[in-house]
């Protein structure tokens, strides 16, 4: 069973533990580096750099920024963080600390990956707080125009709620498959390495010409489920191709929805079933 | 009526491909004892420590913690028992009081900081608490594992090697400490290679080798056995050559002045008495009983020559 306290002592462990605190000042220092880049060439040089920084600076079109740095680091980050946060309980041994001290040993399993999801999803959050904060700011610092309206064509903040959406729903798959990695490789290496080497095979299944087989592939289905919502036509035909036929966004939700249950039953049962005998 | 037992197993067994780490082991631990477990590395203490603590799936044979089966009740034992397994492993990043709250936590319990702290001071890392534990040496990891076992006030307490790591003066204040939790009434199922520790804080002790058990028994009891005479005597040829004409006896010189017999006590008056009427002159009579040394040395097969001559 789930407890609040379960959860308190994973927020505790998340909240302290030195990588998490680095990889959010990384995505920081990569938004400040960037701003700060833009807001000086924009302040030194003006002219055409300054039209470039009125442009990118102002909301809501600098959520895009943080939007497609996220969308390009998500998933890499993903595997790390959820193979440290397993992994690292095997490398220190404390799953013999922890285990013995409650009834069920899913329950740990199931709030280490829940937090695990939630920390992510914070991290991301606060990443787009902290860039939309410091183009406002910069935008301020520049005397231009810190907010504008779309014009039509651009994508809307709509849009990039979607992108958002898509990238949580890629986080989440291959964050889950890279715990049910930790828990058969047992080491944060070995997580990471299984996690990046299935994340590779699945992002190249589509070109695989076995129709049967891109079928089964979630991460195909992912890739549909996008392309439906965003409307991207292109590349839905190149996914039909692969699949052999246009499959409903409902199927591949299923699809998706049956794999994920399928991963955490896999990792669940792993992890229940598993001797921990030690380093 | 029955003494009530803490901990029960039968035929207990851990098969790891071809190496068998634990084999038909029964156990029957008294509530309210310091129960010693002892055998030589390899010998499967820890294998079934984590066994007792569901960490490790028994291959065969049954478990059973304060009448609970561990497989299906673990939920019944889990706020029960304490354990600190080989060496107490923390996250090193946390303080020693936000490592005893995760603990904590993970035992659905919210523990107030200053309840936190009487048990940081009760295992003599008072002003320690806040330090990160990566500036921990091993007897104060050994200390704060302790600390973390007693979170849930916990009626069975498993502590392998214990004294790892400690000074002497640690290893004697922690000694007294396990001493004072089992006058708690608490049940406590210790793992050491420290004999003479054990010796003076156990009240039951059970010895394997290879995973089997190879002797059970009260300490008191199993101490008590007489093991034979030595007997300071001179001259100590004239002696030896006296009480080699008992046939019941056996005797052996230990040192030039010394003689071991392997006799009764009863049979000693008339030993002095045949030796006196001799005119061999008796300095001293000691009675030599087993030690725990010289059991386990003997059960475990490991060289005599680590005997002592005390």
């Amino acid at each position: 069973m789930l407890t609040w306290n379960l959860f308190k002592a994973e927020l505790l462990k998340t909240y302290k533990l030195s990588i998490n605190q680095i990889l959010m000042v990384i995505m920081n220092v990569m938004g400040g580096f960037f701003y700060l880049s833009m807001i000086l060439m924009a302040k030194v040089y003006g002219g055409g750099y300054l039209r470039e920084a009125e442009v990118m600076l102002a909301f809501p079109r600098s959520i895009d920024l943080s939007i497609m740095t996220i969308n390009h680091f998500g998933v890499l980050l993903a595997i790390i963080y959820m193979a440290n946060n397993i992994g690292s309980e095997y490398g220190r041994d404390t799953w013999k600390m922890i285990l013995p001290r409650y009834g069920s040993r899913l329950s740990f399993i199931a709030t280490k990956i829940l937090v695990a999801l939630l920390a992510m999803l914070t991290l991301f959050v606060f990443t787009i707080g902290f860039w939309v904060t410091l183009s406002y700011l910069g935008a301020i610092f520049l005397h231009v125009n810190p907010t504008t309206q779309l014009t039509p064509g651009e994508k809307t903040t709509t849009e990039a709620f979607k992108a958002l959406t898509m990238t949580a729903l890629k986080m989440s798959f291959y964050g889950l498959l890279t715990a049910l990695a930790t828990t058969v490789a047992r080491s944060v290496v070995g997580g990471v390495i299984a996690g990046m080497a299935l994340s590779l095979t699945l992002a190249t299944a589509i070109s695989v010409p076995i129709q049967t087989f891109v079928r089964c592939m979630p991460s195909v289905h992912i890739s549909n489920i996008e392309m439906q919502w965003t409307k991207n036509t292109r590349e839905l035909e190149e996914i039909s191709q692969a699949f052999g036929t246009v499959v409903s966004t409902q199927t591949s939700l299923c699809v998706v929805t049956a794999s994920i249950l399928l991963i955490i039953g896999l990792a669940f049962y792993i992890f229940s079933k598993r001797d921990i005998a030690g380093n | 009526m029955s003494q009530q037992l803490a901990i029960v197993t039968q035929g207990l067994t851990k098969q790891y491909k071809n190496i068998t780490a634990v084999n038909n082991l029964d156990l029957a631990v008294p509530k309210g004892t310091i129960y010693g477990f002892l055998g030589p590395n390899g010998a499967g203490k820890t294998t079934t420590i984590r066994m007792l603590l569901g960490l490790v799936k028994p291959s065969k044979g049954t478990l059973s913690i304060l009448g609970y089966n561990l497989e299906t009740q673990r939920n019944k034992i889990a706020q029960k028992v304490g354990a600190i397994v080989e060496t107490p492993a923390f996250y090193n990043y946390l303080s020693a009081e936000d490592n005893l709250k995760v603990l904590a936590y993970s035992s659905n319990l919210s523990l107030t900081s200053n309840e936190i702290n009487k048990l940081i001071d009760r295992v003599g890392l008072t002003g320690r608490g806040k330090d990160k534990v990566k500036t921990y040496s091993l007897g104060m990891k050994q200390r704060l594992g302790i600390a973390a076992t007693l979170l849930s006030n916990p009626e069975i307490l498993f502590l392998d090697e214990p004294t790892n790591g400690l000074d002497p003066a640690g290893t004697v204040e922690m000694r007294n400490l396990i001493s004072e939790l089992g006058a708690e009434n608490r049940t406590i199922f210790i793992s050491s290679h420290l004999l003479n520790e054990v010796e003076q804080i156990c009240s039951d002790v059970v010895i394997v080798k290879e995973g089997e058990k190879k002797l059970e028994g009260k300490m008191s009891s199993l101490l008590a056995q007489t093991k034979g005479f030595a007997i300071k005597a001179n001259p100590s040829i004239e002696a030896l050559s006296i009480l080699q004409q008992y046939p019941n006896l056996e005797t052996k010189p230990e040192t030039d002045d010394w003689l071991y017999v392997k006799a009764q006590a009863d049979d000693i008056p008339s030993v002095i008495s045949a030796l006196v009427s001799a005119r061999v002159r008796i300095y001293q009579v000691i009675e030599r009983r087993n030690s725990l040394e010289e059991l386990f040395l003997e059960l475990t097969g490991q060289p005599k020559q680590a005997l002592s001559h005390s």
